[in-house]
């Protein structure tokens, strides 16, 4: 029942995101979107994930905020012409993907909501360290070069001249 | 179930194409990476995995978040290089050169 209401809020506040006219109702928006997607990885067994998810989806709506606030980004309008065109191709392919899902004998979309078992964080802990250590220390090396190259790329090149 | 997750795809794809402005850009990333855990934690549960399906959508999060911080350095950049948030000048680059 968690999942099934967390999906279809979400889904709904995504929608809503994309919709309003002031950046920061469209994070506040987005973030209630990401909490609500954690409750729902959570009702599936996911906890470490969600945990991760909440963290990482409010650090980025509060670096939104602050970029969009120090730049004074704002919203232009909506383009109605763009967005009906690709409002009916979307919703063509998510019928003919849905379709395909359904007609695959429910391999796919078989999943009792909330059946997952909850993982215990020594599991997940156990399996960072010993079958996943590899990608665990490429993803912490590619975070730091990405890092280091984000500070170069957003130095402001007028304070060098 | 799985249609979720491609729902937030194409949610993320409308976004890029009807806001054209950074801000737009990094919504539409929020809305890719949401699909990408979202399909890797219902994966985990249809192949009866233990923890698999929930690492993995850890990596697909850390990498949302190295996408985001991307995003984020080159808004900063091209607002200073522009001077405005809508990404329609871009286009302009192809004829500047």
């Amino acid at each position: 029942m968690l999942g099934v209401f967390a999906i279809v809020a979400s889904g709904l506040l995504g929608g809503v995101a994309v919709f309003v006219a002031k950046i920061e109702r469209a994070v506040f928006c987005l973030w209630l979107s990401s909490l609500l997607m954690a409750a729902f990885y959570f009702s599936k067994g996911a906890m470490f994930l969600s945990m991760a998810f909440v963290l990482v989806s409010s650090l980025a709506s509060a670096i939104v905020l602050v970029v969009a606030g120090l730049l004074g980004i704002n919203f232009d309008k909506i383009q109605i012409k763009k967005s009906i065109m690709a409002g009916i191709i979307l919703i063509f392919f998510f019928g003919v993907i849905t379709f395909f899902i359904g007609f695959s004998g429910g391999n796919f979309n078989g999943i009792e909501l909330g059946s997952g078992e909850p993982l215990r964080f020594v599991s997940v802990g156990r399996a960072f360290t010993q079958k996943y250590l590899a990608e665990l220390f490429l993803l912490m090396f590619t975070s730091f070069l990405l890092l280091v190259g984000m500070g170069v790329v957003s130095r402001n090149e007028s304070k060098l001249k | 179930m799985t249609s979720i997750a491609f729902f937030f795809l194409c949610l993320g794809i409308f976004t890029i194409l009807a806001r054209r402005t950074v801000i737009g850009l990094l919504m539409a990333s929020h809305f890719f990476t949401l699909a990408g855990v979202t399909a890797a934690v219902l994966a985990n549960n249809s192949i009866d995995s233990a923890e698999d399906g929930a690492v993995f959508g850890f990596f697909v999060l850390l990498g949302g978040a190295f996408q985001f911080s991307i995003l984020v350095a080159f808004v900063i950049r091209f607002f200073y290089l522009s001077g405005m948030g809508n990404i329609e000048s871009l286009a302009d680059l192809k004829n500047s050169g």
